[in-house]
């Protein structure tokens, strides 16, 4: 392929950068599993490189020269705290400032679920449970999800099983009445486009498109009567430049496969 | 003590056993052990990564329950003992898994070890997490009001208290003090919640070289009940400053392991065909070990 030369993104890689675009200089971040790790680290090796990663195992300021597996040595060797899971999933939670969270299935008010598809107890797909998703999607002050793709199945009306509650059917207030800490998600990012919360009601609505996407697109790819921005802006493609940090910072193809 | 005395003294048929699992401080061998030791009806716990040692027993049908936060979708025979459609069921063996999450596992054993009957929680409710409950029923959870003026309503989980914890550490004395580097995940809660507590070790030292390092050791040695020594005892999984993840075995073992007769061929290869930990490495191969060693802490010593 041709990217040695000058790289068109593609849309894995687009979803990522705009992600990333989240994630401000100096900002505390809590990173779960899968592409969160790459959308961390692509930010600090860019715009935001005093921002400090966190992951809930008990790695803090995670600086690695590449991307590997969350369970590489290398995260926590290039760390500058290590402590462990009840300080991090508390105490050091409650003042991140944003948390990055992947699912396999995202609906409508932004629960997510990465337990089961299908019936829990004979499920079609065992995922992975909660690992620390529900923890950080219910305490850290908000949350920022990015799926990996689009389709009815990964944005269903109602998740298969709720993992990380957003705004359960369709209430913020639920929220508090709940006693969750955290505000809940405040946007999803795909390959298509951004998509934000309704103030009251909690619903999903397309806020931006991706480059080249269109509306149509979306809302064909979403499990319900999917509602859109008026005046939609367009998300930034990525530059060049961006392109070409974001697969050096992932040569084994990680994450970008 | 030698990892078989380990394994044959403290885990009974039937035992509960918590594989203390923060990234790269897996005792994989203890789960080989196991195996090869043909336990069965283990109830499993474990707060976070354990899932790699989980997949290894369901594997070889050793454990009957988990309570825990984690598989991963490269867990083929967890998925198997699982799912609906992913290929046909070992005919006799049942698996049940009561999902929770990483910090209310943690928080479990910390009341375990703390001795208290149950412990609050900030997450999980609403969630599913909450309503649906597998083998553990009532006994999951319960929603309670504070009694103070706050009044909130909060998730109470009952404590995990395991027969049997075990984690892979760096170093232990001949007195049992253990030390570790690297995120801690919920490994010292799941030991202190347990009745027996194992280490195995990439290295006994001596106690000068604990004295010197204290500030590391990450329990006394009249917590531990059982040292041993294991030299890469995480592989095929990394340890701070030691060794990386060793990932074309890892992907072998996933590939084998997508079905019951592949990871059958793969455990008589790798756990019951070889004579002990001398014949494991030798068959990884040391220079593929050396390939994979950072070596950064061995040199302290």
């Amino acid at each position: 392929m041709s990217e040695h030369l000058a790289p068109r993104f593609n849309s894995r890689e687009a979803a990522v950068i705009a992600a990333a675009r989240f994630i401000k200089d100096g900002d505390v971040i809590v990173v779960g599993q899968g592409l969160p790790v790459l959308v961390a680290l692509f930010a600090k090796k860019t715009h935001a490189k005093r921002c400090v990663i966190m992951h809930e195992y008990g790695v803090v300021d995670m600086n690695p020269p590449r991307a590997v597996e969350l369970a590489h040595p290398l995260l926590a060797e290039t760390a500058t705290y290590l402590c462990d899971m009840l300080d991090a999933l508390t105490s050091l939670l409650y003042r991140v400032d944003r948390a990055f969270l992947g699912a396999a299935q995202v609906d409508r008010y932004g629960n997510l679920n990465t337990t089961t598809i299908g019936d829990y107890f004979r499920p079609k797909v065992r995922i992975s449970g909660s690992g620390g998703a529900n923890d950080i999607g219910s305490i850290a002050p908000s949350s920022v999800i990015i799926m990996d793709g689009q389709d009815k199945s990964k944005f269903p009306e109602a998740v298969d099983y709720n993992t990380t509650p957003g705004f359960f059917r369709g209430s913020r207030r639920d929220r508090e009445r709940f006693g969750l800490p955290g505000r809940g998600p405040e946007a999803v990012v795909t390959d298509l486009g951004i998509y934000r919360f309704a103030p009251k009601t909690g619903e999903m609505y397309l806020s931006a498109l991706q480059p080249g996407a269109v509306a149509e697109n979306a809302m064909a790819r979403t499990g319900w009567k999917l509602k859109v921005a008026k005046g939609i802006r367009a998300v930034k493609p990525p530059t060049q430049e961006e392109t070409r940090l974001l697969r050096a910072l992932d040569p084994r193809r990680v994450y970008l496969r | 003590m030698p990892i078989e005395e380990a394994v044959s003294r403290f885990v009974k048929d039937g035992s509960t056993v918590a594989f203390a699992s923060s990234a790269g401080r897996m005792s994989i061998a203890y789960a080989y052990e196991t195996i090869k030791q043909k336990k069965r009806n283990l109830k499993f716990a474990s707060a976070g990564t354990g899932a790699p040692c989980l997949d290894l027993l369901v594997g070889a049908r050793a454990v009957a329950r988990a309570e825990a936060s984690f598989t991963m979708v490269s867990c083929y025979n967890i998925r198997r003992a699982m799912e609906c459609n992913s290929g046909p069921r070992e005919k006799g063996y049942r698996f049940e898994f009561e999902d929770y999450s990483n910090l209310a596992m943690t928080l479990r054993f910390a009341a375990a070890s703390m001795g208290i009957p149950f412990i609050p929680i900030r997450s999980l409710r609403g969630s599913d997490i909450e309503r649906v409950r597998s083998f553990k029923g009532k006994e999951k959870l319960a929603v309670m009001k504070s009694p103070f003026k706050d009044g909130s309503r909060v998730v109470v989980l009952p404590p995990c208290r395991p027969d049997v914890a075990v984690m892979h550490g760096q170093f232990a004395d001949e007195n049992g003090n253990v030390l570790a580097y690297g995120p801690a995940g919920s490994d010292g809660w799941a030991l202190k919640a347990a009745s027996k507590r194992v280490v195995t070790v990439e290295k006994i030292v001596t106690d000068k070289f604990v004295k010197e390092n204290s500030i590391r050791t990450f329990l006394p040695g009249f917590m531990v009940d059982a040292v041993c020594e294991v030299p890469y005892g995480a592989h095929p999984y990394g340890l701070f400053g030691f060794y990386d993840l060793d990932e074309p075995f890892q992907k072998e073992y996933a590939r084998m392991s997508k079905t019951q007769e592949g990871f059958d061929a793969w455990a008589r290869e790798w756990i019951f065909q070889l004579g002990g930990r001398d014949d494991y490495l030798k068959k990884v191969g040391h220079a593929r070990l050396r390939e994979i060693s950072t070596g950064k802490l061995l040199a302290l010593v």
